[in-house]
């Protein structure tokens, strides 16, 4: 069932970040057509090339190039985090990863994702694929349940030799039918990753949910995704 | 001649906005909305030729959208306009009233021909249904 639900996962944040991409040659393509509309006007109709008009395309362009190259950049360091069960990560950037992951979903449910990071860079020991999920169906759970102010944070802090990954702004009150399936499983899943859920949408916990992982997991050291994520052979 | 009024509904602000001016260029009166929200609250307010629809967009999506709008104006002319199109999404749009389905990347003349289109059907409904109000009327006075 992990395996299955990781491949799920894995199968989905890529599929809908092809749609991201998407959007961006969407986006591409409509302005170099509004340029050749321009150029077209000024060599058929004899109007004057509005250069101001063409120069500020030219920089939307390359904006929108830049918002696609950051979204391949996550394709790959995403789908990168699948290539070992047990990695040594730094978890900001992680969860700075699955925050822009979950970025599209929060737009579709109209809430603002913010995260909160203290300063210090924590190493984590532990899968980076399945980290990953846990946070992110965590945040779903959140998104789905968003309270009066459509904001939800994800933060994390150092605690009992480990890290507690806290994510808020949901209103426990709401129907969580839906979600049953989701809270079933991401306990499941965080027990096998080596960690615990402390809260799960408790009325009286402001942080309505948290995560608590162990600093390292097994007995054996696993590699950097560092290592992965700066692939050199183009891959 | 009266220009083209179309509504263009997209959450990709960027995407929205340059492909509106270039149907303003062709000579389109062209309003945008980013959801299906604003876009029931625009039709309910102005009237549009043609609406063209995104699929996947915050809150109220392109089909529930679709669906709500050709309840309260049922000769509406829609197109979806998508970047996640498939031949099951086309059929659902179509059963469910759409006038057309097009795949984002946008090739503006195939969407100018399909709104021109959206325009005449639009007209010609208009035209029946007046004609169908006067023979209603000459009916109820005997004539």
């Amino acid at each position: 069932m992990l395996w299955e639900r990781g491949l799920q996962f894995l199968g989905g944040q890529t599929a809908a970040q092809c749609h991201e991409i998407t959007n961006v040659l969407n986006t591409i393509n409509e302005m170099v057509g509004l340029m050749g509309d321009l150029l077209w006007s000024a060599q058929h109709r004899a109007m004057d090339l509005d250069v101001e008009r063409l120069a500020e395309l030219t920089q939307k362009v390359s904006a929108q190039v830049q918002r696609g190259d950051q979204i391949v950049r996550a394709v790959n360091l995403f789908g990168h985090s699948a290539d070992t069960p047990r990695a040594v990560f730094d978890l900001r950037s992680l969860l700075e990863q699955v925050a822009f992951m979950a970025q599209r979903p929060a737009n579709l449910a109209r809430v603002t994702l913010k995260t909160a990071f203290p300063q210090e860079s924590i190493s984590l020991e532990n899968s980076p694929l399945g980290f990953q999920q846990a946070v992110f169906i965590a945040l779903q759970i959140a998104l789905g349940a968003a309270d009066k102010e459509r904001q939800v944070s994800l933060g994390y802090a150092l605690a009992d030799g480990g890290v507690e990954v806290h994510v808020t702004g949901a209103d426990p009150l709401r129907d969580r039918t839906r979600v049953e399936q989701d809270e079933r499983f991401l306990r499941h899943l965080v027990h096998a990753l080596g960690g615990r859920v402390l809260t799960l949408m408790e009325p009286d916990d402001p942080n309505r949910i948290t995560l608590a992982f162990p600093k390292h997991t097994g007995e054996k050291p696993g590699r950097p995704l560092t290592a992965a994520r700066e692939d050199s052979n183009g891959s | 001649m009266v220009a083209d009024k179309v509504l263009l509904v997209d959450d990709e602000v960027a995407f929205v906005e340059t492909l509106a001016e270039r149907m303003r260029a062709r000579g389109l009166e062209v309003d945008y909305v980013h959801s299906g929200d604003e876009a029931v609250e625009r039709v309910a307010r102005r009237s549009y030729d043609a609406v063209v629809l995104d699929l996947a967009m915050p809150g109220m999506d392109g089909m529930e959208t679709l669906k709500h709008l050709l309840e309260h104006h049922p000769d509406l002319q829609v197109i979806l306009l998508t970047g996640q199109g498939t031949i099951a999404t086309a059929v659902e749009a179509t059963k469910l009233g759409a006038k057309d389905f097009l795949q984002k990347p946008t090739d503006i003349d195939q969407l100018m021909v399909k709104i021109r289109a959206a325009r005449a059907k639009r007209m010609k409904l208009a035209e029946e249904r007046t004609a169908a109000e006067i023979e209603d009327i000459l009916r109820r006075r005997g004539w």
